[in-house]
């Protein structure tokens, strides 16, 4: 179908594929329309109809709780057009990233899935054909016989790249984890949309990296870390990982954390923050390269930036009160401004 | 021009973001030294209770996509805020804030 999009910056002209949302189809035109989970939760993407008709998608989104009825608003992540439509945006829209790939659907198959922590997997699948992403960016799964995308974040950083890893944290009532922890098997396929998401690691900017996150939050960690070694950052900048959790079953990937800090000692440091059960002795033993702290994870950023923190770029991903709570502690403690802030909040 | 009662003075914390209702309509109040602000309670951006941002003393931020304004003017700061907060009129009396509201202030959405 064909959507026409009036923004402040002029008349914009996308044409949707079948059963494609409005987003996904100005996305993949390289259109740099408005969006944040593109799943949706946060109504970042809300759109006026003014004419046509489109499938609002999901019913229970969350992000449709914002919306005005009466003004026809619709979330564009969610709305596939069912005749030539016509919408509106109050925002302008932004000239595409440089350098930023076209997300566009590729085929995937399923290629490991392995237990990683209690309720959390490890999930990696082979594309068609190689793409190019950015650390932190994530891409949309679907599985066969689901209805609807979710947003994961890829752990893993080559570019380009044929094998995506993620980790997946099991969703009480979530038709796609249920479906991964249940059904999947390897060898088996799974749509895919991407690569996504602006809240990217810019090796050229040369800045220390302040990377706090919660749960499976951690696979923004990985990927950002994995850009950082593989092009040495490390080195010539600083990394601090604080990886919130908790209790101890919940943290997985410890090893590969713990490499790190012996590959690249002072550069290099991460603290495990357990909100609710202390490390026992013998973890503490076992991983000696790491720091254990009592306590939520913004409260052990908090105490680390006292004095400030000059130089830094702060990536948050994770549960959004968790990236709340360390947005405020980074900006009232690390004096970051919003320009060295960067966040993710799965949801 | 109507004055009307938002709370007592004693009743905000330093740097505090506070919502209350002044007959019927909700207002943001920030405190910073003795000085009081008031403002419409949703970011001009995208409505999210401004309550649930920040307030450094200097600078309000709406954590949803960290627009942030001047809190003694309502301008925009930062590099991401594009639409000015609204303000209403603020006075101290008798240990009260007071708040001087004709209409309730709202931001045009479709002009963000």
């Amino acid at each position: 179908m064909r959507v026409l999009i009036e923004t402040k910056t002029g008349l914009l002209d996308i044409a949707t594929l079948p059963g494609e949302t409005i987003l996904a189809a100005g996305l993949r035109g390289g259109i740099a329309l408005p969006y944040e989970c593109a799943t949706g939760t946060c109504g970042t993407c809300r759109a006026r109809l003014l004419d046509g008709q489109v499938d609002e998608g999901w019913p229970g989104a969350p992000g449709r709780q914002g919306l005005k009825r009466a003004r026809r608003e619709v979330l564009m992540c969610q709305a596939v057009p069912l005749t030539d439509s016509r919408i509106a945006l109050p925002d302008p829209i932004a000239t595409w990233r440089a350098g930023a790939e076209r997300p566009q659907e590729i085929a995937s198959r399923i290629v490991e899935l392995m237990p990683l922590a209690r309720d959390m997997l490890a999930l990696a699948v082979i594309l068609d054909r190689p793409i190019a992403f950015e650390a932190g960016q994530f891409v949309l799964l679907e599985a066969p016989g689901t209805a609807g995308f979710r947003a994961y974040s890829m752990a893993n950083w080559q570019s380009p790249a044929r094998r995506l890893d993620f980790i997946i944290k099991r969703k009480p009532d979530g038709g796609f984890t249920e479906w991964l922890f249940n059904c999947a098997r390897e060898g088996e396929p799974l749509r895919l949309f991407g690569p996504l998401g602006s809240a990217v690691f810019e090796p050229s900017l040369g800045h220390d990296l302040l990377v706090a996150v919660g749960g499976s939050g951690l696979a923004v960690a990985l990927s950002i870390l994995a850009r950082a070694a593989s092009e040495g950052v490390l080195g010539r900048n600083r990394a601090r990982l604080y990886f919130g959790v908790r209790a101890m079953h919940d943290a997985p990937l410890l090893e590969r954390i713990s490499e790190w800090r012996e590959r690249f000692g002072e550069a290099f440091a991460a603290t495990v923050a357990l909100s609710d059960a202390s490390v026992g002795a013998a973890d503490r033993d076992r991983w000696p390269a790491l720091c254990f702290a009592d306590g939520m994870v913004h409260d052990v950023v908090g105490r680390d930036l006292e004095g400030g923190s000059d130089n830094t770029m702060a990536f948050l991903a994770g549960p959004p009160a968790m990236v709340d709570a360390t947005m405020r502690v980074v900006m009232l403690k690390g004096r970051l401004p919003p320009s060295r802030i960067r966040f993710d909040r799965f949801s | 021009m109507a004055w009307k009662v938002a709370c007592p003075q004693d009743a905000i914390g330093q740097n505090e973001l506070k919502e209350v209702d002044v007959d019927g309509v909700r207002v943001l109040l920030v405190r910073v030294g003795e000085d009081y602000f008031a403002y419409p309670p949703l970011c001009p951006h995208q409505e999210e209770p401004l309550r649930k941002g920040l307030c450094d003393g200097e600078l309000i931020t709406c954590f949803k996509h960290i627009w942030q304004w001047d809190l003694r003017t309502g301008a925009c700061a930062g590099t991401e805020a594009r639409t000015p907060l609204k303000m209403y009129p603020v006075r101290k009396a008798a240990g009260q804030v007071e708040i001087q509201i004709e209409q309730p202030l709202v931001y045009d959405y479709d002009d963000a």
